[in-house]
């Protein structure tokens, strides 16, 4: 993985996380004394490039809407880095560090798009001033202009401009992702957390969502975290993909050597229990028993062994360290080969 | 393809098929709602049949009426504002919308059960779980509380959930959403149906759960012999679970295919669009074909063919008239509803 301790370097990344955490208290009795701790996420180092897309993977509960959502400061960190450079030529800057005043002026760079856009849109409010409100909020643009702009972002994301009249029950799921998306591309944003935007999207409605949220990210250069756990989607737009499992990352890299060479045994395990669209290839799974363990109670050692056909002894005491098996490449698993020899 | 040669086909296949008395038979249903905007068609016409044992897939977006025409057989359409405006729903030979209300109690839940795809909101909350699937088998096989629990706990035993004993007491809101759906799957399978419909059974599910789900239901299946009508919008899980697929598009069956011959080669325009939307068929970075538009209201189908507007291929004959289900071979089983088939072989 890059190590690069970054300043005026153009191939630095956007963002670079360094031991992600963000616990929960557990509260109990009279006086809500705190009798331990959840920790949702556990732990995450990553790199996000320019204009690249890296997916966060997992079942429910795995920690990744927490840890998109610890990212942006909607959550306070437990602990953790996230240096963030705008720009390449500068010295990043440690979101979690900012006063609230500076992490304010910075929001306008990173947004975030939710999977039902009916839930996060005030149905009170016409899709054209829950358009415009950002824009206002941050004075990006004097009111006389504001509804040319919201005409224009309507427009990019394949709406007439026209609707910016209607409230969101008048449209259709697809559609009101569209205005989710015109919404969080306003301020012109470097970034965009899609919390499993296309998910509850009807199959042609979602390549069409897809397909504009790539479009932009040629345009504008944005950069996405995706969060999903339809591994399809995240095959065909990602860049990187990190796997996780109850609060940590159990494998990271490409997304060509997470689908075509997964190494971890979750993520084997993960990928074969998508059903393919080809009824040829029926049933070639790998069984994992039971579901995902209680995050207030994780498993000691490696928290998958309980779940996992191989797990030895050391499993079951001992967290596995990362293992680099290649550029970019890491699982933290006892039992994968380090990619030492392969790769000399 | 010629009249003659269309009738043929069906007779052909009709020879074929009707060797086997098919368990469900819809024919030519029509299930309408009164709305404020008018009559919305959300079935129109929807003829399928299901065979002993046999799992059919029904595949399409929302709003295409593949959950109406469930809820139709299960009699689960409210009304007002709903209504079975024409056609026959047949079940093992009988004509299950000429039986009143109170024999039917005998079938739902007995011998057609249903899963849905919430278990929250189908499950009830103060009940335990126990109770929940102790109901049918009460209901329907007169068995007293004591030999009811025991069948309760069996069943759990059955759909996979550890310690029975104990989970039979707990209510709903303590189990996790896979546990909820494996509860509603021993609800539905108390009784042992003939015909089990699964409606999104897998949608609020991880993948992880859904493939253990989906090996549960076909596991039972085998065991039971019993029918499935597997209705989903996802159709690689189609692929991996159902003999035969019918496509729906806007309250209308538009393909109806053997699983491995509609995955080799889909023939409906529409049919074509929804496989080559599907990201993990696509090349990575090469943009998705998506269907343009949306699926139409039900209040304002268009014209001739539904899918006509969202149609590259779309002639003035889309428009003026509507083109029937046909056979694409004499005595197959493939059937597609387009005017322009052999232009679609070139999208």
């Amino acid at each position: 993985m890059s190590d690069l301790v970054n300043s005026g370097n153009a191939n630095a990344p956007l963002l670079e996380v360094r031991g992600l955490k963000k616990y929960f208290p557990v509260r109990k009795g009279l006086f809500s004394r705190v009798v331990g701790q959840v920790k949702a996420v556990d732990g995450l180092d990553f790199t996000l490039g320019r204009g690249e897309t890296m997916s966060l993977v997992g079942e429910s509960g795995c920690g990744k809407t927490t840890a998109g959502r610890t990212l942006l400061r909607l959550l306070a960190p437990t602990a953790g880095q996230v240096l963030y450079s705008p720009n390449p030529e500068a010295a990043p800057t440690d979101i979690f560090k900012l006063p609230a005043a500076e992490m304010r002026a910075l929001r306008p760079d990173l947004q975030i798009i939710f999977q039902d856009p009916y839930a996060s849109l005030n149905p009170r409010m016409t899709v054209g001033n829950a358009i415009a409100e950002p824009l206002l909020v941050h004075k990006v643009v004097s009111a006389s202009e504001v509804e040319d702009r919201v005409a224009g972002l309507l427009e990019r994301v394949g709406l007439r401009p026209d609707v910016a009249n209607r409230f969101p029950h008048e449209f259709s799921g697809g559609q009101r992702q569209r205005v989710g998306i015109a919404r969080a591309l306003a301020l012109g944003p470097k970034l965009i957390i899609c919390d499993e935007a296309v998910s509850a999207l009807d199959v042609s409605i979602q390549a069409q969502v897809i397909n504009l949220l790539k479009d932009l990210q040629d345009e504008f250069g944005i950069s996405y975290i995706f969060i999903a756990h339809d591994l399809s989607v995240v095959r065909y737009i990602s860049d990187s993909v990190a796997v996780m499992y109850l609060g940590r990352i159990v494998e990271s890299g490409t997304a060509q050597q997470i689908f075509d060479d997964p190494q971890h045994p979750y993520t084997r395990a993960l990928l074969s229990a998508i059903p393919h669209a080809d009824p040829s290839k029926r049933g070639e799974r790998i069984p994992m028993t039971g579901e995902i363990p209680s995050p207030i109670h994780p498993p000691s050692g490696c928290h998958f062994h309980t779940r996992c056909a191989l797990a030895e002894d050391r499993c079951r005491s001992e967290w596995p360290a990362s293992v680099a098996l290649g550029a970019g490449h890491q699982a933290a698993c006892h039992l994968v080969q380090s990619a030492g020899t392969e790769e000399a | 393809m010629s009249e003659a040669n269309k009738a043929q086909g069906e007779e052909t296949r009709d020879q074929i098929e009707g060797a086997r008395e098919p368990l469900l038979e819809l024919r030519d249903l029509a299930t309408w709602f009164r709305t404020d905007e008018g009559i919305a068609k959300a079935v129109d016409g929807v003829s399928y049949k299901i065979h002993p044992g046999e799992t059919l897939g029904l595949v399409g977006e929302s709003g295409s009426g593949k959950s109406v025409s469930a809820l139709s057989i299960m009699r689960l359409v409210p009304s007002p504002p709903g209504f079975v405006e024409r056609g026959g729903i047949f079940f093992k030979g009988e004509s299950l919308l000429s039986i009143p209300d109170e024999d039917f109690r005998s079938i739902r839940g007995n011998e057609i059960a249903m899963i849905f795809q919430e278990p929250m909101t189908a499950l009830n909350p103060v009940y335990t779980v126990g109770d929940q699937v102790m109901e049918a088998v009460i209901l329907h096989r007169g068995l007293d509380r004591a030999a009811a629990r025991e069948h309760a706990i069996q069943m759990l035993t059955k759909v996979g959930i550890p310690s029975p004993e104990t989970r039979v007491d707990t209510y709903p809101h303590e189990m996790s959403g896979g546990m909820r759906q494996r509860v509603m799957i021993a609800i539905a399978m108390s009784c042992d149906p003939a015909l089990l419909i699964a409606d999104e059974p897998t949608t609020a599910l991880d993948v992880t759960i859904q493939a253990q789900i989906l090996d549960l239901i076909l596991e039972l299946q085998q065991q039971a012999g019993m029918s499935v009508l597997l209705i989903t919008h996802d159709l690689a899980v189609v692929a991996e679970t159902a003999q035969h697929v019918a496509v729906m598009y806007a309250g209308k069956v538009v393909e109806y295919a053997s699983v491995e011959d509609l995955f080799a080669q889909p023939r409906h325009p529409y049919s074509i669009g929804l496989f080559r939307s599907l990201p993990d068929l696509a090349k990575q970075g090469k943009r998705l074909t998506a269907i343009p538009g949306m699926v139409p209201s039900a209040t304002r189908f268009p014209s001739g063919c539904r899918f006509r507007p969202r149609c590259s291929i779309a002639t003035d004959l889309c428009a003026s008239s509507e083109p029937p289900l046909v056979s694409l071979e004499a005595g197959g089983v493939h059937t597609v509803a387009c005017h322009h088939l052999e232009e679609a072989r070139g999208l």
